[in-house]
């Protein structure tokens, strides 16, 4: 695994609100998500991360129908990729190696 | 949504501003559709105006937390982020990046460097206040460019009757002796005769003390004396006591009244014209021993320095000039077809200097130009290979302003290490310029990297930065994602147009600067060929000063002292010869007026540079005795007056007569009477005035029959002559122990010394011209390297269908002679040009030399092959079979 595609922590939450958001994963549901999900972002800080995730090719995104409150203006879905799936599954496992045998400590 | 407002819509300037600061591709447009289908859910439920601040309140944090730059730039990360790519990027491509630094820091350093010069030179205003309203005059006579002072009366009788100059003042310098009471050896000061107004005319205000009065400059007055600032510091150890202390000058006591600011200080000499700020003593012009003479009315010595009045322009002043002169020329005698001009003090200072700093300064941009070009060049090779990561980049969904952010980031960052290392390289050019010639302009030597400088530094590199950013975005923005996906090399087919046009480009800007280098060597080389008229080699010249007042009422035995010391040199083993004269054979000296008797009395004055020598000066100079005899020990000041003149005299004022035995009235110049003074011989010609200058007509006299405070002692060695040094010194101090020996130097040196503007400039251009070629054999290099990368396919077939090795290696010469060809072509249409433009600084060439149009090209073709060999050998080394079974 090399570097582009080791998750940050909010990396990895961004991507699974895209997960569970799906197919509806437009920028304001997930950071709706985030917020009800108490890691609440602003606004600049979730495009960053997007841009930063498609920039890892973790993410994508395709443009859907407008609305009239949109005025016109495209709807982006996120997608997550493969690749992104294969980065949370990895990061997954890492955290359950880590998390192993410590229940008793931690409860 | 009710239908009394379909469509309330975010606040209008809210969102003019948030579409300029996000890219205008679907994912800037995507997150204005976020804000807005936010707003519009708000809106629905709360008060229009709170909606109104909450979109205002997100498009402004929006703003902050994105940091994006404005129109059309990339949408998110911000500048730091980008910048921190492309570090990144550029320090996994080490190579690149140096190579594309030093090259970007040879053009901007060179630039820094003449940025400076012309700074200290040109633009850096004069230490007056209003400059632009000071003037100088001088005459200008019928010999091409001389010019000269005027006399004192002449000054005293324009000072009475011009009206449209507001003041005028008149200096004139002279060497003086200060003595010491200590039993310090004397030293030597260069002190000056100034009239009382000529520093409150100029607005220079003593730093200490007091200026000139009237009253000082009244004949009897107490002797005073203002001294310079770096006098002050240096001899007077800055003493703020040391107003009213005495210094004794030629024997003479003047109390210190005043020390002149720091801003009149310097090296700088005034172009011979302003004041100098290299005189370190300035005396009240009638007590000091400028004025010796002043009554005679053909001793043309005084500066005069005038204030224009209040909106007068120089045409109108010198009309008035012009008609004032009429009357002077009437009563005073006037050198004959002179003509008394108004110089602006500006123009006194750098006239000479304009040309050739316009000459350096369209060098180094040259130089610059070529140097991007060269970055240029290496930048798009940059890109090529990028070319799938970007297009890669772009189909993961990177905006085009995304990845032209990043490629103007990369090129901001090689600029702006390129002007730190020019910043340096600039800095230790200048210094090393100043160091190989301190003064080959005025103010030259004062010349430093200062804020104005770096300023331009600053901005040139910005403009660099924007230049080499938007090469890699004309091809960058119109790859075609697919295309490039492909494997193919679609997407930069017009970068692969572009380069040869900036190889053809350089190799043009090549050419000029190589031609203009080559025209001005071939000058110097010309200069230096020419025979000065005399033997230089051997020759030490050392100068000792008489003071004044003791020559003037010492005559026979300051003759003596140097007919003594004169004797004492020849006798000295290893002494070939020895001779005194009041100018070495280098020094142009000055013109005097004289008549010719059998003109009759209303004679027109005419002018010849004056030279008293010692007998036996031309047998030491070795210059050649044409015509008549030598000086003998018997001209002395109780023999009749005899002179000998040069080549040049007799062709401008004796071409149809015999000159041996024509006389001549000559104003003597201690005013010991003028007995006429007859021709007695004719000798070759000296180049006094420089290699490059006519020979102005010059008349030799006897030293015994006009003696003169200050001889240069001239003594040929049969060694080396700076051994001769030490012995020189002894020998004065044996004859007179008061007497400072100076300026000792040898003639070789002189001469050297006399081209040193033309040396100066024919050196750095010959260095630039040599950057220049070497960056466009590097960029000729470069893009047949590229090429030869990019037919490796098709040189692998040809090779596999038999081609021979000649026929692949002319492949690559054919490509990179031509573009040679075509550069080469249109540089010489452009020196043509710059040939015209530098027709003043040339110098027995003509601007359409044949020689150097041959040779320059020649020179270019030789590099370009060179640059065609490492790429022509790599397309020899192609392996079909290798290349065919690629792909």
């Amino acid at each position: 695994m090399n570097d582009a595609t080791t998750l940050g922590e909010f990396e990895q939450l961004v991507l699974l609100s895209v997960l569970r958001m799906k197919p509806d994963a437009t920028a304001i549901v997930v950071r709706r998500e985030l917020n009800q999900g108490g890691r609440p972002v602003s606004r600049g800080a979730l495009y960053k991360t997007l841009e930063r995730l498609e920039v890892k090719g973790l993410l994508t995104w395709e443009v859907s129908e407008s609305t009239p409150a949109r005025g016109g203006l495209p709807r982006r879905r996120f997608v997550v990729t493969p690749a992104g799936v294969d980065a949370l599954r990895s990061a997954r496992e890492t955290l359950l190696y880590f998390w192993s045998g410590l229940e008793g400590q931690l409860g | 949504m009710g239908e009394r407002r379909p469509d309330p819509g975010p606040p209008r300037l809210a969102e003019r501003w948030l579409r300029r600061f996000l890219s205008a591709d679907a994912a800037g447009r995507a997150i204005r559709g976020d804000l807005r289908e936010e707003y519009v859910e708000l809106a629905a439920r709360r008060p229009r105006w709170l909606a109104n601040a909450w979109y205002w309140w997100e498009v402004l944090r929006l703003r902050l937390e994105l940091g994006g730059t404005g129109t059309g730039a990339g949408m998110i990360g911000g500048i730091p982020h980008d910048l921190r790519l492309a570090a990144r990027g550029l320090l996994r491509a080490p190579g690149f990046t140096l190579v594309t630094v030093v090259t970007l820091a040879l053009g901007l350093g060179a630039n820094t460097a003449i940025f400076a010069t012309i700074r200290a030179v040109i633009l850096t205003p004069l230490p007056y206040e209003r400059p632009t309203e000071v003037v100088a005059l001088r005459n200008y006579g019928n010999q091409q460019g001389a010019t000269w002072a005027l006399s004192f009366p002449q000054f005293e009788e324009l000072r009475r009757s011009l009206g449209s100059v507001s003041d005028m003042a008149a200096w004139r310098s002279v060497p003086t002796a200060q003595t010491f009471d200590d039993g310090r050896p004397p030293a030597r000061v260069v002190s000056a005769g100034a009239t009382a107004r000529l520093f409150p005319m100029l607005g220079i205000e003593p730093s200490l003390g007091r200026g000139f009065g009237p009253a000082d400059d009244e004949p009897g007055a107490p002797r005073v004396a203002m001294v310079s600032y770096g006098f002050w510091r240096s001899r007077l150890a800055a003493d703020t006591a040391a107003v009213g202390r005495e210094l004794r000058l030629d024997g003479e006591g003047y109390t210190v009244v005043g020390v002149l600011p720091r801003a009149f200080s310097g090296d700088t000499d005034g172009g011979g014209v302003l004041p100098p700020a290299s005189v370190e003593v300035w005396l009240p012009y009638l007590n000091s021993p400028a004025a010796e003479g002043r009554a005679l009315p053909g001793l043309t010595n005084v500066n005069p320095v005038a204030r224009l009045d209040d909106g007068v322009s120089l045409e109108v002043a010198q009309a008035e000039l012009d008609a004032a002169m009429v009357e002077v020329a009437r009563r005073h005698e006037a050198l004959d077809g002179s003509h008394t001009v108004y110089v602006p003090a500006r123009d006194a200072l750098t006239a000479g200097a304009r040309t050739p700093m316009a000459l350096l300064w369209g060098a180094v941009i040259f130089v610059l130009l070529l140097a991007c070009v060269n970055a240029a060049n290496l930048i798009l090779e940059r890109t090529e290979n990028r070319g799938h990561e970007l297009s890669l980049r772009r189909a993961l969904g990177a905006g085009r302003g995304r990845v032209l952010r990043q490629l103007l980031s990369e090129s901001a960052i090689l600029a702006g290490l390129g002007g730190v290392l020019g910043f340096l390289l600039g800095a230790g050019g200048l210094r090393a310029m100043v160091g190989l010639q301190p003064d080959p302009f005025p103010r030259f030597a004062e010349t430093s990297v200062d804020g104005a400088t770096v300023a331009f530094l600053v901005a040139t590199t910005a403009l660099v930065a924007l230049i080499l950013g938007l090469i890699p975005v004309l091809g960058a923005v119109r790859a075609r994602v697919a295309g490039s996906l492909r494997g193919a090399h679609n997407g930069s087919r017009r970068l692969g147009r572009l380069r040869p046009t900036l190889v053809v480009t350089q190799v043009a800007l090549a050419t000029v600067l190589l031609t203009g280098a080559g025209l001005l060597t071939r000058s110097l080389d010309r200069v230096l060929r020419i025979e000065p008229g005399f033997d230089p080699h051997h020759v030490v010249s050392a100068r000792v000063d008489h003071p004044t007042a003791f020559v003037s009422d010492n005559w026979p035995s300051h003759v003596a002292f140097v007919r003594d010391v004169v004797e004492r040199l020849r006798g000295t083993p290893g002494v070939a010869a020895a001779a005194a004269a009041y100018q070495d054979p280098t020094d142009p000296g000055w013109n005097n007026g004289f008549t010719i008797v059998r003109d009759g009395v209303d004679a027109p004055t005419r002018g010849a540079i004056y030279r008293p020598v010692s007998p036996g000066y031309f047998a030491a100079l070795g210059v050649p005795l044409l015509d008549g005899r030598d000086f003998g020990a018997d001209d002395d000041e109780s023999a009749p007056r005899v002179a000998v003149v040069n080549q040049a005299f007799v062709r401008r004022y004796m071409s149809q007569i015999e000159p041996l035995g024509e006389r001549l009235r000559y104003g003597s110049f201690w005013g010991m009477g003028d007995p006429d003074v007859e021709i007695v011989g004719v000798v070759g010609d000296v180049r006094f005035s420089g290699r490059d200058a006519d020979v102005p007509p010059a008349i030799y006299f006897p030293h015994p029959q006009q003696p003169v405070k200050e001889v240069a002692l001239l003594v040929r060695t049969q060694g080396e002559p700076t051994a001769f040094v030490e012995e020189i010194r002894r020998i004065v101090a044996d004859v007179d122990p008061t007497l400072p020996v100076f300026q000792i130097t040898t003639l070789e040196e002189k001469l050297v010394d006399a081209n040193r503007d033309r040396r100066f400039l024919a050196a750095l251009l010959g260095a630039f011209a040599l950057i220049a070629v070497t960056l466009a054999g590097v960029g000729l290099y470069g893009v047949l390297g590229f090429m030869v990368a990019r037919r490796t396919r098709e040189i692998g077939i040809r090779v596999a269908l038999g081609a021979r090795a000649e026929s692949i290696l002319g492949l690559v010469v054919r490509q990179g002679v031509t573009l040679l060809a075509v550069g080469v072509a249109a540089g010489l249409l452009a020196s043509l040009l710059v040939g015209r433009a530098i027709r003043s600084l040339l110098f027995g060439v003509s601007p359409l030399d044949v020689a150097t149009h041959l040779s320059v090209p020649a020179l270019l073709f030789m590099v370009g092959l060179l640059a065609c060999v490492v790429p022509g050998w790599r397309a020899l080394r192609v392996d079909p079979v290798e290349t065919l079974t690629e792909e």
